[in-house]
């Protein structure tokens, strides 16, 4: 039972202690209360959150008490301690908490009191009841049987003096497995961030083998001014091309083209028609477009816009 | 408050906020990588846009070409041909329509800047006169 550290005997008329590496405690009476219940409830934590309202006006209402709770036979075995008492105890014999393993109760292992055990001159630890007291030695008699404690005296649980004032609603196991889960996802988001980081580069030396060919084209700005300057280019010199097509499609039957002058600001048509009718039907096929129409002498027609 | 009593939470706590962190790393760079990847987008069609408007109106051997194809349009007699540099001035004389026509066909499909285009119908034939720049 329990582990294979030594287990320590605190009394309350003890001696200090000198140690040197880590032991189990086992506290005497002295430092705990105990009370037995039977409640109608299945598991240790549904009865530790009731622990409280069991020790209602036996214990001083100090925030330092905490409970330990389990089952023996048909009852629930309440223990309360006062774990700031407790360490001022420790502290005044000399032992530090930090070579504290477990904490036990003498209760724990109260199957195991086949005799008494002796803590000091006057007093002895003994079964009464199935509840391990403190008794003085005298009302016991002159010669009693006596035991000692040992590691076998361990009990499977325990409670720790680690963080004394833990006033942690998660456990270290709960918390540990959190940052695994956040710790994962860090890990996974700064992979893609550095994906995402290489593609940038990739792409950026795309482009920039791409200038190699083309330096001059490398600013923005030369390309937008360059894209500006042809395309202002590209779409006058469409519309001329396009104004002359339009003007080779006015030539028709009855429709003789005299003279054209064309710039890059205007244009200039005569056409000399057969017939009224020709000319209306000339001015109906611009009729559509801005152009300025005016007729010349007999059946001449001037057709003239601007770019 | 003793840090100590509540260091199990406050481990999450600062777990929470490397992974955090690491979203927030991830999010910048993926939001830079989209602007990046669309300006590299943006670039591209501009030099594509840039490389095919100067193939043609910069192509200054193509377009040599196309003018001095002009002069087999009709026979040596019926044109005058100046040119100088980038600047050019032709002049047509007695043309035919159909000579008329080949020759505005020709002429309409060079990449240059018209600073000149007249024509002068004189009896049955035509005069042309074609001024231009590239």
């Amino acid at each position: 039972m329990g582990n294979s550290k030594e287990l320590l005997l605190i009394d309350k008329y003890m001696d200090s202690v000198q140690l040197t590496k880590q032991v189990n405690i086992m506290l005497t009476p002295h430092f705990y209360t105990i009370k037995r219940e039977v409640i109608p409830v299945k598991y240790a934590y549904q009865a530790k959150k009731i622990a409280p309202s069991i020790f209602e006006g036996v214990l001083e209402d100090n925030e330092n008490y905490r409970f330990m709770v389990y089952k023996r036979d048909k009852e629930w075995e309440f223990i309360a301690y006062n774990i700031k008492d407790i360490l001022d105890f420790l502290l005044s014999k000399n032992i530090k908490p930090e070579l504290v393993s477990k904490v036990y109760f003498a209760q724990q292992s109260v199957k195991l009191f086949r005799y008494n055990i002796s803590l000091n001159e006057k007093d002895v630890l003994t079964v009464i009841d199935n509840i391990v007291v403190v008794v003085p030695k005298a009302i016991l008699g002159d010669e009693i049987s006596t035991q000692s404690v040992n590691k076998s005296f361990t009990p499977k649980n325990g409670v720790s003096l680690a963080n004394p004032n833990n006033k942690s609603i998660i456990n270290l196991f709960q918390a540990i497995a959190f940052s695994v889960v956040f710790i994962s996802f860090a890990i996974i988001f700064t992979l893609e961030a550095l994906r995402y980081k290489k593609q940038n580069i990739e792409s950026q030396n795309k482009l920039n083998t791409i200038f190699e060919f083309y330096p001059s084209l490398k600013s923005s700005y030369t390309r937008s001014s360059i894209i500006e300057k042809y395309k202002t280019l590209d779409s006058k010199e469409r519309l001329k091309r396009d104004t002359l097509k339009i003007i080779s499609n006015l030539i028709f039957k009855g429709v003789t083209m005299t003279s054209l002058t064309l710039n890059e600001k205007s244009f200039s048509v005569e056409f000399s028609c057969s017939s009224l009718s020709v000319v209306k039907q000339l001015k109906s096929l611009v009729k559509d477009k801005k152009y300025k129409i005016s007729r010349k002498r007999g059946n001449n027609l001037k057709i003239e816009g601007k770019f | 408050m003793n840090w100590k009593e509540y260091k199990n939470e406050l481990i999450i706590i600062l777990t929470f906020i490397v992974m955090i962190y690491g979203y927030s790393y991830k999010q910048n760079q993926e939001s830079l990588q989209k602007e990046s990847s669309h300006s590299i987008k943006l670039a591209i069609s501009e030099l594509e846009e840039v490389i095919a408007i100067k193939k043609i109106w910069t192509n200054d051997k193509n377009i040599e070409r196309k003018i001095t194809r002009l002069k087999s349009t009709v026979s040596s007699s019926k044109f005058r041909w100046r040119k100088q540099r980038k600047k050019m001035l032709v002049e047509y004389r007695a043309l035919n329509s159909i000579e008329l026509n080949r020759v505005i066909k020709k002429i309409l499909n060079i990449p240059v800047e018209i600073e000149q285009f007249n024509i002068k119908k004189i009896g049955l034939l035509y005069n042309l006169e074609f001024k231009c720049k590239w």
